[in-house]
This record gives C-alpha cells, sequence and structure tokens, in this order.
C-alpha cells in the first residue's frame, strides 16, 4: 500500500470527528472530510513527506470549512439563535439535558468561533497552534474564544433555552 | 452515557461551562463512524463527471446479474458494499472497484446448456494487491484508533520498548504470527487494577467490546492482565484484533498493544463456478465410511443460488493450518456440471477447523482454498433434503 492511503486511512477517523464538531452535522462532515481529502491528495508527495501530516491535514480541514462558510455566507442567510429549529423528538419527550443544549447552540456561534472553541476544547491544540492552523494571531484566537464562550453563556443562561428540570 | 450533573449555566463559572463544552464535544464523537471515515479515505478520486454518463457503483455491480452481451448469466457474489450483512467492515470499502479487481472469464464453451452462446462473466474480486492494501490500511487505522484511545480517554503516552517491563516484550494477546501486525507500547498512570477496570469496560474505536480478557502471573511474569477486542472480518481478512497486555510497575502501568489482522487469499478465477449450469450434484457424506446423501438440483432457481453460494464465498486465510481431524470429518461436496461438460466441485470438511472449501476443475485442484464459513448453513436451507440427514 501506498504511503500516502496509508497515512490519510489512519487520520481518517480523527479527521470525522473533528469535522462533526465543526459542522455539527453527519453529513456535512462526511462531505468536510471527502473535500479535505480531495484536497490534500492534490500534494500527497508533500503529504509523504511531512513530519506532522496529521496537523497538515487539520489545517486544510479547518480552512476548507471556514473557506465553506465563506462561499456560503454569501448565498445563505445566516440564522439566528432565536430561529434554530427545536428537534421534534426532544420537544415531545422533554430530555434536552444541558449537552444537547450546548450542541444546539453551537450552531449559532460564528465559524470562526467554533472552530476555535473545537481546536481549544476539543482538539486540545495551545493557543499558539490554533492560531497557525487559523492564519490569525494568538490575540484574535483568544477574542475569539473569549466571544464563543460569552456567546453560549447567554443563550445558555436564558430561562427559555434552559433544559426543563 | 449518562447526562454529568452540572450547575444552571447561570450559575457556571468559566471553568464549568468549558468542562460542559468539553463534555458536548465528547458526547458527539458517535456521530463520527470510524469505518464511514475509513471508507472515505479509501474511495478512489471520482473523475469529473461528463453529461449524459453515469456510475454503477461497485455495490449496484456487486449486486447485478449481469446479462452481458444479452446472452451471457453471471450469478455473481454479494461482494461489496451492498452487502448488509457484511457488517460494518472494510468491506464496504471499494474493494470490488470494477476496474483492476474483475476477473473476466470466457467466452464460455459453446455447447448448448441451459443458456446457450458465449458469455463474459465478472466478477469483482478483489486482487491480491487490493486486499493487501486494504489490511494495510486497517491494521495502519487499528493501530492509530488504538492510540488515541490510550492518549485520549487514559492519558497514556507511548514509550519505547526499552522503558517497559522485559516481561512485557515476549507477551501477546494475539497470535504470534500475522501477515499484519502493528505492535506499541505505552505509559499509563494509575494501578493495573484501575487501568484492567477501564479496559474491561471500553474499547478502541473500531472495535467491538472487550471479546475476552483474562488475568496471571507466575514465577518470570508479574501480574497482568490481557485483553483482546474484535474488528469485524471482511472480504480482505477474516481476523482483525487489537490486543492489550497490562502490566504494573511502580504507580506507573504498562502496556504492549498488537493490531493485529490475518488477510486472505485473493480468489481466482479458475475458483469461480461460471455459468451455463446444467445441474448440481449436493452431497452429505458423514465420517468415514458412511454412506453418503445425495440430491440432485435441476431447477434454475436453486442452482443459480448454489453457483451464486460458492462464489460469494472469501478466499480463505493466507496463514497455513494444519489439521488433525481429517480422518473423523464429514465432507459436503457441491459437484456443478457445467453446460460445456465440465464438472467443478467444492467440496468442504465439515467440523474440521475452520470449515475450509476447496475447488477441483474437472479434477484438478486449484487454488486458494474458500473460507467455508456459513457455507453449510446456506446449503442447509438451499437443499433441505440432505441437512436432515446430518
Amino acid at each position: 500500500m501506498e504511503a500516502y492511503e496509508e497515512i490519510v486511512t489512519a487520520h481518517a477517523p480523527a479527521l470525522l470527528r473533528l469535522a462533526v464538531m465543526l459542522t455539527g452535522q453527519r453529513q456535512d462532515a462526511e462531505d468536510l472530510l471527502q473535500s479535505t481529502l480531495l484536497k490534500a491528495e492534490r500534494h500527497r508527495g508533500r503529504l509523504v513527506d511531512m513530519g506532522a501530516p496529521g496537523a497538515y491535514l487539520r489545517r486544510v480541514m479547518v480552512n476548507e470549512h471556514l473557506s465553506l462558510g465563506r462561499t456560503r455566507l454569501r448565498r445563505v442567510a445566516t440564522v439566528s439563535a432565536e430561529r434554530v429549529p427545536e428537534p421534534a423528538a426532544e420537544d415531545v419527550t422533554g430530555v434536552l439535558d444541558q449537552r444537547d443544549e450546548m450542541w444546539r447552540r453551537l450552531a449559532t456561534v460564528p465559524r470562526q468561533q467554533r472552530a476555535v472553541l473545537v481546536l481549544r476544547y476539543y482538539e486540545d491544540l495551545p493557543d499558539a497552534e490554533i492560531a497557525r492552523v487559523l492564519g490569525v494571531s494568538e490575540g484574535t484566537v483568544r477574542s475569539n474564544a473569549f466571544r464563543g464562550l460569552a456567546a453560549l453563556r447567554a443563550q445558555l443562561s436564558s430561562p427559555e433555552s434552559l433544559p426543563p428540570r | 452515557m449518562n447526562a454529568p450533573t452540572f450547575e444552571p449555566v447561570s450559575g457556571m463559572d468559566d471553568d464549568q461551562l468549558i468542562a460542559l463544552l468539553r463534555d458536548t464535544f465528547a458526547s458527539r464523537e458517535d456521530l463520527a463512524d470510524v469505518y464511514t471515515a475509513h471508507r472515505i479515505a479509501l474511495t478512489p478520486t471520482p473523475p469529473p463527471r461528463r453529461r449524459g454518463q453515469f456510475w454503477l457503483t461497485a455495490g449496484a455491480v456487486a449486486a447485478a446479474v449481469a446479462v452481458v452481451a444479452g446472452v451471457g448469466v453471471a450469478v455473481l457474489p454479494s461482494y461489496g458494499p451492498s452487502d448488509s450483512s457484511a457488517g460494518a467492515g472494510l468491506s464496504h470499502l471499494p474493494l470490488a472497484a470494477p476496474t483492476g479487481s474483475t476477473v473476466m472469464m470466457g467466452p464460455a464453451a459453446g455447447p448448448v446448456g441451459l443458456v446457450p452462446g458465449p458469455s463474459v462473466l465478472h466478477v469483482p474480486y478483489p486482487t491480491q494487491r487490493e486486499i493487501d492494501a486494504a489490511s494495510q490500511a486497517e491494521v495502519a487505522a487499528l493501530s492509530a484508533e488504538t492510540a488515541r484511545f490510550l492518549t485520549k480517554r487514559l492519558h497514556g503516552r507511548a514509550v519505547p520498548a526499552g522503558q517497559t517491563p522485559g516481561a512485557l516484550h515476549g507477551m501477546s494477546a494475539v497470535p504470534a504470527t500475522g501477515t499484519k501486525q502493528r505492535t506499541g507500547y505505552w505509559a499509563v498512570p494509575g494501578s493495573l487494577t484501575e487501568v484492567a477496570a477501564y479496559l474491561k469496560q471500553h474499547h478502541p474505536g473500531g472495535t467491538s467490546a472487550t471479546n475476552g480478557w483474562g488475568a496471571g502471573s507466575g514465577s518470570d511474569t508479574p501480574e497482568n492482565y490481557t485483553f483482546e477486542y474484535d474488528a469485524p472480518a471482511t472480504d480482505a481478512y477474516a481476523l482483525a484484533q487489537v490486543g492489550v497486555v497490562a502490566m504494573q510497575s511502580g504507580s506507573t502501568t504498562y502496556l504492549r498493544t498488537d493490531s493485529y489482522l490475518a488477510e486472505r487469499w485473493a480468489r481466482s478465477a479458475q475458483t469461480v463456478v461460471a455459468a451455463p449450469v446444467a445441474q448440481v450434484e449436493v452431497r452429505l457424506t458423514v465420517g468415514v465410511g458412511g454412506k453418503p446423501v445425495t440430491e440432485t438440483v435441476t431447477d434454475d432457481a436453486t442452482i443459480a443460488k448454489l453457483v451464486s453460494a460458492v462464489n460469494a464465498l472469501p478466499g480463505s486465510l493466507r496463514i497455513g493450518q494444519v489439521w488433525g481431524c481429517v480422518a473423523q470429518s464429514s465432507h459436503l461436496s457441491l459437484t456443478f456440471t457445467l453446460g460445456s461438460g465440465g464438472t467443478v466441485v467444492a467440496d468442504e470438511l465439515i467440523g474440521c477447523g475452520p470449515g475450509t472449501v476447496s475447488v477441483t476443475d474437472d479434477g484438478n485442484a486449484v487454488t486458494p482454498e474458500l473460507d467455508g464459513t456459513g457455507f453449510e448453513a446456506k446449503i442447509d436451507r438451499l437443499v433441505p433434503q440432505v441437512a436432515p440427514q446430518r
């Protein structure tokens, strides 16, 4: 087996998990993984020679995700927190726990802020590495993290969004 | 997983909010299926579509009964993504891609059988190269998932073998020989009891729950635990496992992990039963000197299913195995009389080892042998006249 296939196969599960955290949807995550690997495939020679191909693939994925977001923003209106549809099944059973609520509200956080939260609190990357992945300064990373958390806290604190007791 | 107890969000401090966020991310990992990831990773880059062109997926090809050139009939095995019974393993990968892995047979010999005229049989079996590639990918993926499991869940770190207890080096929870294997050594904080308790309840991604564990110790070997986790078998390999051996030294528990799989032989064109088939004789002989029970099948539908049953078998394991039970064993033989007048015999040794099916073509043994798992039960259902005698 060629080294390239071995590398992408080994990293694919972790990349798909990252894609789920970035997009919030299984289908979108699979599409994102596919487009990431299509991009990476164009540089397969370089990838094989890299010391940390996983970091490279992660960077490609995050930037692909943000780039897709920019493309779609021109065509699709953003969804405000108030208009996020409630999952029907959860409405009926009333069993939303705080994780469900958090996951739902994450969908309303701007992409770059969400990407920072994912890289910081899911991938456990230091801010310097997040800055490299996103191509921004560490200060921007910190402000994005702060705003993302603040937005989540504001949404989750409103009484109507709290899970039923 | 039960939801952890959190304070109301309005009363959370930053650490609590971040803990909830981390827990939320972890709770959604299940949305990312490891086999879907493998399938996407190994799916070849699609060529640009052209107007009016459509693709057949490997699954559609495998599921199809192809009529080629309007005159030939091929009964194809259910390899590939369309085979829902194949589990979630790498059999869902494009092993059966129509290009490069197609065994082309024919044209079939002329004399009139059930279907006259020339035919070409396209059988989407994986080639040995594809099997090797899929096996290599799977062992790498299993190894990576195991590494992630140990680092993320148990806060382990990879260490050189030389920094682990010597007794660990000679221990493996999986067979010592195999065609694909990756070994790693890990240091995990905590006692052996704590680590073992966790390993009993959890398993690396891509594997099923713990299928076996054991504890041991001896004069040369400190107290240790072994664990085995299974990954699904596929058309490329029959056995995929992660084995873990845990042993404590000081306040650290050291682990040896072996990601292992045993790949199959690729099927050859010679082992494929090609249509047209005029009849099939199903014969069961129980034990040595037992009186054979025979049933001759002539209806087209059952013949097609018997042909498919043989053609659907994957190749046997490449690991050489010697079984000492031949003399006491029973045989299930299917003799296919072809339209050309030749015969193909698929013979399974029952009750001895893994149920390997050997194939002879006009009396000449052909390779490889086939994996007969489930074969006998399938024939029982198709030809129940023979089954009750067993």
